[in-house]
């Protein structure tokens, strides 16, 4: 699954993860994408427009 | 890696059925006079378990974890995921719209888990299944 970073960025746009399960069971991010020469918010806006599609079933 | 997908055709081509079986959506039929949303849903269910029991005799016999189910306690109900995909590291679980479609919160529509976390689930779940069909024929 591809999501928003739990790590939510404070000046730039937070990056967009894919989310894969370890050994443990528990969830690890990887970085697949980062908005970058834009401001936070457009930013953001379009890690969340891409997430949406990258999650459609 | 051709080789591999030619050993499992029979797999795939189960895999692609179930999922296809999966996306059927009866959800315009609810509510609606005579739309018998809840014969059709049954259906879906009865055919989905159907395919998931043929499955799993399959992958067992291959002894692969393709085609196998992964299940994810929700609530009162589970999450339930098939391994499409098996890697040497990973393996990559799709989501089935399975009753009360459950997901889970890791993986969502889809992703991956390592080779070891799945491996554990489902030879726990076998193990599982061999204890209640061992009390099941006791009682009897």
């Amino acid at each position: 699954m591809y999501r928003i970073s739990k790590n939510i960025r404070k000046y730039s746009p937070t990056p967009i993860v894919k989310v894969t399960v370890g050994e443990d069971g528990r969830e690890q991010e990887e970085i697949v994408m980062v908005a970058v020469n834009m401001k936070k918010k457009e930013g953001d806006e379009l890690s969340l427009t891409i997430v949406e599609l990258l999650n459609k079933n | 890696m051709k080789t591999k997908n030619v050993l499992h055709s029979d797999i795939i081509l189960k895999i692609q059925e179930l999922i296809k079986v999966s996306k059927e959506n009866y959800d315009e039929f609810l509510g609606v006079k005579g739309g018998n949303w809840s014969e059709k849903f049954e259906n879906k269910i009865k055919r989905q378990e159907v395919l998931m029991d043929e499955l799993k005799v399959m992958a067992k016999a291959k002894n692969t974890l393709l085609g196998r189910t992964l299940q994810f306690p929700m609530a009162d109900s589970y999450a339930l995921y098939l391994i499409i995909r098996v890697n040497k590291t990973n393996v990559v679980a799709y989501w089935l719209d399975y009753c009360d479609a459950w997901q889970d919160d890791r993986l969502g529509v889809g992703g991956e888990l390592s080779l070891e976390y799945a491996k554990a689930k489902v030879f726990g779940r076998d193990k599982l299944d061999e204890l209640f069909s061992k009390k099941k024929l006791a009682n009897v």
